[in-house]
């Protein structure tokens, strides 16, 4: 159904076609919402053409016969206010604003930062590129999750290695994808991989941190994060850090990637240690990789988090129940001269209530949990870990805000931070609140400026009428908040820089997700006696 | 475990999100071009997915197969001959035309004018009023030239008493046969049909073919592959430009010729007619794609096309995997430039055997090799030509090693796959002429044609079926 201009009495209604044209959809709703709020209009949606998309529309009653002919190759700008020249002034914007992410980072429109690389263009899809290039050995897919697992077999019989960003694939072609990429001799990274290092080269979010001899394999992003950085603060080199999905190590896909990974770095002759990251595997899952990594010869260590049997050694392999413990282990097994800062954080302002936690990487949320339940703390958890139950609003409460209920059509809050904003903001004036934690991923593909985009939480919003400041409980009364920043000198944001910009705008800065959940569990015994 | 996955310092192709590729620019990272892939169309990307998760790796691995198969051809120029002699099936009242098979009630123009001037040129009508009824009231058999191991430009008429151009693949043994091409102007393949149209096809068959039949055997006769290769290098694609194709075969040909005529005479008038028709090569690169691409045909689970052919009406594509099964669609017209006094409204929808050419990497695929065409086909610029032939890479699964563009620094791009055809929303590209709509009248023009799409979609549901996948 097609509703002709000038129909509707209220206002009118513009349809421009761009044609050949493709921009990913959060793009396309953040360029959107940039429009409503520059422009005087009643509704606007910025959308490729597709039959969903175009019923979409007609539905709202954007559709004009301008349109008639787009298809999905093409993005439609439709447009309805009350004022024609408005409305062509906003579509000239669109038209600006298409042609500009185009050159510069599409899917960072808003953000004034820009990334400081700008890679090349092929004007060929994945099958055409990979054929002109031959030299090619990685395919980095972060189409939506629709047509994800398309683009994956592509590249799978175009003979290339794939990190599959994307999430929310389902169970099945994960398993299809990853034997087919078996029997290839090629390796699925993901879906919802967030991290790999590949021989120092960074995929995905990851740390500049040193080349040495370390090789990790973690079935979460950032884990391998975090285990990179703490190793390479005390000075060990990763060399490789092997993402292979969350779910991987599940009983359904038995950990093919996680085998392959570890088989490759037991070949590998510049890998001395083998660290391997998960969350608690399918039992069977979890032996077979135990065994892979007891025949790989290799020093290595077997990383469970929440593992309760955790920090014991069978033969070769350590096995512990922490990011930091994992990290810990290696520079023991390396020597005596590699030690983890873990000098303890003062508390700072002390009251009474309970620990609230925000955070972008899952696994950092994870770590948190393990460390408060070592304390015997209860916890609740949208994300919980074996003996965590779910979020309870008068309990202490770790989040995991790149969760799906909070991602559903949204940017993952390492590459958009803000989603968390409005939630740190309201924690900090409840008054049973004791700590809020948060954390800062800094590294390549996440976001330019984390560390301003958190600090705003702490200044209280007109437009937020989501909050109501109580009375009694002045925002300059809050209570800390601890920041545990993921990140080592060299990162794109500027390491140093973000901490001492924390540090001034009152946060509490640690160096881990453990060291973070210790100084809050500081702060409730300081609190105590 | 044997994989140098972790010796290489990686190189990345980004799909998708650009900021994960910007991050990697100094790492030499690419980001490619992505779109919703089938259009949107989620019944179809179902489909698709359904074969990658099923037999990806067994079509993948009969498509190599089949690009072994064309890689290997040795398509070779033997002989000369009267069509009736070397397909028995082709008698009296049988007339073999261009493109999937087509009733006389659904035929176009030039179509219907080639065919009264083919009645005309067998001696089963005295004129060309009574060859229309002929082929009206059913009295003429009809079939594609495909079907009898042939191809023809345009209306692509072929009868038993015409001379046909014999190219052997001496790889696997099979003959392919192509009519001799008439020259520009008023010719048969653009529907022409007057007293000079059948007159050449006389000479062409009773003078021209015996010469050249005797030179070509005197020769050992004349190997493709490396000519087109020469003529890649030389700005011909072998669909709108085969003028250095035609060069070098006459080059080739003529001390035979000027041995083997039987007068200086007949030698003069057939090397005078060969050199002057810088279209001459376009119908022995036909006959080669045809030979080429015949075994090809019949490797179950390949979606590689063997043969894309139009007949004016209708565009059919035939899929290796279900061998000589058509998925047609309507054809399209073509967009291009027009003779002066002539304008689209004169135009015949896209029509002929000659996409065969496009089937093997050359025509609109090979648009980078010849500039001079790019421009006359609506390619600005060399460079715009460049990007035609890149966007075929998407669809293709190979570049042939040795028909390499100095442009391009690698091979044209060979070996159709349906299935990513149908995946990019992207059809072949088709370099062609343009015939008027009605009959006798001729060729009014030259320009790009797109394959329809509805015919991979077609040859994508074919194979599902062939594979026991209930379309989804």
């Amino acid at each position: 159904m097609m509703s002709e201009p000038d129909r509707a009495p209220a206002g009118t209604t513009t349809n421009v076609v761009q044609r050949s044209f493709y921009l990913d959809s959060v793009a396309l709703m953040r360029l959107t919402q940039q429009l409503t709020s520059e422009f005087d209009l009643t509704d606007a949606a910025v959308m490729v053409a597709t039959p969903s998309n175009l019923d979409l529309m007609a539905q709202a009653g954007l559709l004009t016969s301008a349109a008639g002919d787009a298809t999905a190759n093409d993005v439609v700008i439709a447009l309805a206010g009350h004022d024609k020249e408005v409305l062509a002034l906003a579509a000239n914007q669109a038209l600006a604003l298409l042609a500009g992410a185009r050159t510069t980072s599409a899917d960072s429109t808003a953000t004034a930062t820009s990334r400081p690389g700008s890679a090349g263009q092929s004007p060929m899809g994945l099958i055409g590129t990979a054929r002109e290039r031959p030299d090619t050995n990685i395919a980095l897919i972060s189409v939506p999750s629709e047509f994800a697992a398309l683009e994956a077999h592509a590249a799978l019989a175009q003979k290339l290695n794939v990190f599959l960003f994307t999430n929310n694939v389902s169970l099945t072609d994960e398993l299809a994808l990853k034997q087919r990429a078996r029997d290839a001799g090629l390796i699925v990274m993901g879906p919802d991989c967030g991290t790999s290092i590949i021989s120092g080269t960074p995929l995905g979010f990851a740390n500049a941190v040193p080349t040495g001899n370390v090789g990790l394999v973690g079935a979460t992003g950032t884990g391998l994060q975090e285990v990179s950085v703490l190793l390479g603060r005390a000075g060990l080199g990763t060399r490789h850090a092997i993402g292979v999905g969350g779910r991987d190590l599940h009983s359904d896909i038995g950990g093919i990637s996680a085998h392959w990974a570890v088989a490759c770095l037991a070949q590998d002759e510049a890998t001395d240690y083998i660290v391997l990251i998960s969350k608690p595997p399918a039992a069977q899952v979890g032996e077979a990789l135990i065994r892979s990594l007891q025949e790989s010869g290799k020093p290595a260590v077997a990383c469970f988090m929440g593992d309760t049997d955790a920090t014991h050694s069978d033969s070769n392999v350590i096995r512990v129940g922490s990011l930091f413990a994992a990290a810990q282990a290696v520079c023991k097994l390396v020597g005596p001269q590699f030690q983890i800062d873990d000098s303890p954080t003062p508390p700072t302002a002390v009251r009474a209530g309970v620990i609230r936690g925000f955070f972008c990487g899952g696994t950092l949320a994870a770590e948190v949990q393990v460390t408060l339940r070592a304390h015997g703390l209860v916890v609740g958890s949208n994300a919980p870990i074996a003996g965590v139950g779910a979020p309870n609003p008068n309990g202490h409460c770790i989040l995991d805000v790149g969760a799906p209920e909070y991602t559903q059509g949204k940017a993952h809050p390492m590459i958009e931070p803000s989603v968390r904003r409005s939630l740190i903001r309201t924690a900090l004036t409840q008054p049973d609140t004791a700590v809020v934690l948060a954390d800062i991923v800094l590294g390549t593909g996440g976001h330019m400026d984390p560390a301003g985009e958190l600090l705003l939480s702490l200044q209280p919003h007109e437009d937020d009428d989501a909050i109501e400041i109580p009375a009694g409980h002045p925002t300059r009364d809050r209570p800390p908040l601890i920041v545990n920043v993921c990140g080592i000198e060299g990162d794109v944001q500027g390491f140093e820089s973000t901490c001492e910009r924390l540090r001034a705008g009152g946060a509490t800065v640690v160096l881990s997700a453990a060291q973070a959940a210790r100084a809050a569990v500081q702060c409730l015994e300081a609190q105590k006696t | 475990v044997t994989s140098d996955f972790l010796s290489n310092v990686p190189s990345v192709l980004g799909v998708g999100l650009p900021r994960f590729t910007d991050d990697l620019a100094e790492h030499g990272a690419l980001q490619c071009n992505w779109g919703v892939p089938a259009g949107g169309d989620m019944a179809l990307v179902e489909l698709l997915l359904e074969l990658e998760r099923r037999h990806g790796p067994e079509i993948d691995a009969a498509n190599r197969e089949v690009i072994r198969r064309m890689l290997a051809a040795d398509p070779v120029l033997v002989d000369v001959v009267r069509a009736g002699d070397v397909m028995p099936r082709l008698g009296d009242f049988v007339m073999l035309h261009a493109g999937p098979p087509v009733r006389w009630e659904r035929m176009c123009g030039p179509m219907r004018g080639a065919i009264a001037g083919a009645a005309v040129f067998e001696g089963w009508a005295t004129n060309l009023e009574q060859g229309d009824e002929m082929a009206a009231s059913g009295a003429i058999t009809f079939a594609p030239n495909h079907d009898f191991g042939a191809v023809g430009p345009m209306t692509g008429i072929t009868t038993a008493n015409m001379a046909v151009m014999v190219v052997e693949n001496r790889t696997f043994g099979n003959r392919s046969y192509c009519t001799l091409n008439e020259g520009l102007g008023k010719v048969m393949r653009f529907g022409g049909n007057d007293d000079e149209v059948i007159a050449r096809l006389h000479w062409l068959a009773n003078d021209l073919a015996p010469v050249l039949s005797r030179a070509l055997v005197d020769i050992g006769g004349l190997a493709l592959t490396s000519l087109i290769a020469r003529g890649l290098t030389m700005g011909d694609e072998m669909h709108q430009r085969n003028v250095a194709c035609s060069s070098l075969t006459v080059r080739e040909l003529a001390p035979a010729i000027a041995a083997c005529a039987p007068t200086p005479e007949a030698a003069r008038a057939a090397l005078a007619f060969a050199g002057a028709n810088d279209q001459f090569f376009l119908n022995i690169a036909m006959a080669a794609g045809k030979a080429i691409t015949d075994p090809c045909q019949g490797v179950p689970a390949s979606s590689l096309v063997t043969a894309m052919s139009r007949n004016g009406t209708d565009f059919g594509v035939r899929m290796s995997a279900t061998d000589a099964t058509w998925y047609t669609a309507p054809v399209e017209m073509p967009r291009g430039l027009y003779f002066p006094g002539f304008s689209e409204a004169d135009a015949n929808p896209d029509m002929g055997d000659s996409t065969i050419v496009e089937t093997i990497g050359l025509g609109g695929f090979a648009m980078a090799a010849a500039p001079a065409v790019a421009g006359f086909v609506g390619a600005g610029n060399a460079s715009q030509a460049k990007e035609f032939t890149r966007a075929m890479f998407d669809i293709t699964t190979a570049n042939h090693p040795q028909w390499r563009i100095p442009a391009l620094n690698c091979g044209v791009p060979i070996g159709i796959d349906v299935r990513a055809v149908v995946r990019y929303g992207r059809t072949p590209t088709i370099n062609t002429g343009i015939a008027h709509r009605e009959p006798g009248v001729g060729q009014v023009g030259a320009g790009v044609v797109n394959a329809p799409g509805e015919c991979f979609v077609r040859a994508v549901r074919g194979l599902a079926q062939t594979l026991g996948i209930d379309d989804v």
